[in-house]
């Protein structure tokens, strides 16, 4: 009983709390400070959202997904595998190359 | 011609140099407490009061005359508050390099006494200033913004972009943790 007592009276001890003197200064280094700081551009939002971790992440994810979009582009198996192969038995045909083996490339005079 | 624009301009500066005065003249002490209850450090709630009023005398011309000022600015000063103590609890438990370097750090103190609590009541304040320490940042916010301010659960509700529900319950929240607290801090041992 006399433990909630004591606590409720704690809890309530902000109540009626006085409101400090601010510094008589304050308002002076206020003006000073506003006019020395530039207004905020567009490349100074730009740094401060990546100074933030959900923007320096967002712009890491950002990287990987085109990298991984670039991969894959690169990766992809090509479809026109017939053709390529038909423009070499073409070739083949047109420079009479049809050697069978080794030994009919180092025996092509006879 | 030229005098005459001068002269106008001169004017009109005036005018918007006296409204931003007016309107810190009418808020600095207020903050200033919610603030320093907050924080617990008289420098860093002054810091942080000056950076709302710069914040303010860049927008000075959308926000002088919006109705909702006052919100604005206590949003303003409790979200740079709260990143104000993130940074630190940051610096305090992640810094590797601090440890290895021993780079001196801020600590909050213990003991925190407010400037504006009655003589009465300051070894209590003391107390609770260490109970609110050891709650959730947004309950925190709430119960300073009733008990201190006197605010009412609808204002409080405003300030904090929340449902009144939801104000409600974060103060409600808020005393039985800190009666919690309390009791674990003055009772265990």
């Amino acid at each position: 009983m006399e433990e909630n007592k004591n606590i409720d009276r704690i809890l309530n001890s902000l109540q009626g709390v006085g409101q400090p003197e601010a510094n008589p200064f304050m308002l002076t280094r206020i003006l000073a400070k506003a006019k020395e700081v530039e207004k905020p551009t567009a490349w100074n939002t730009i740094f401060s959202l990546l100074q933030n971790p959900m923007g320096a992440l967002s712009l890491v994810l950002l990287v990987l997904a085109i990298n991984a979009v670039f991969l894959y582009n690169n990766n992809k198996p090509s479809f026109d595998a017939g053709n390529s192969l038909s423009s070499v038995t073409n070739q083949k045909a047109d420079f009479n190359i049809d050697f069978k083996s080794i030994y009919d490339i180092e025996n092509t005079e006879q | 011609m030229q005098d005459n624009y001068t002269i106008t301009t001169a004017g009109e500066e005036e005018i918007e140099a006296v409204s931003f005065e007016v309107v810190f003249e009418r808020n600095k002490n207020r903050l200033l407490g919610l603030v320093m209850g907050i924080v617990q450090q008289q420098e860093d709630a002054e810091e942080i009061v000056q950076d709302v009023f710069v914040k303010l005398y860049h927008k000075k011309e959308e926000m002088l005359d919006n109705p909702l000022l006052d919100t604005w600015l206590y949003r303003v000063a409790i979200n740079t508050s709260l990143d104000c103590l993130r940074k630190k609890k940051a610096e305090r438990s992640g810094g590797f390099l601090q440890r290895v370097f021993k780079i001196s750090k801020e600590e909050i103190p213990a003991t925190y006494n407010h400037p504006g609590i009655q003589l009465d009541k300051k070894e209590d304040a003391v107390l609770l200033f260490a109970a609110l320490t050891k709650i959730p940042e947004q309950q925190k916010i709430a119960f300073l913004l009733q008990q201190m301010e006197g605010r009412q659960v609808a204002d409080v509700a405003t300030i904090m972009g929340t449902s009144t529900a939801a104000a409600e319950g974060l103060i409600k929240r808020a005393k039985e943790n800190l009666r919690k607290q309390l009791s674990k801090d003055l009772f265990s041992t």
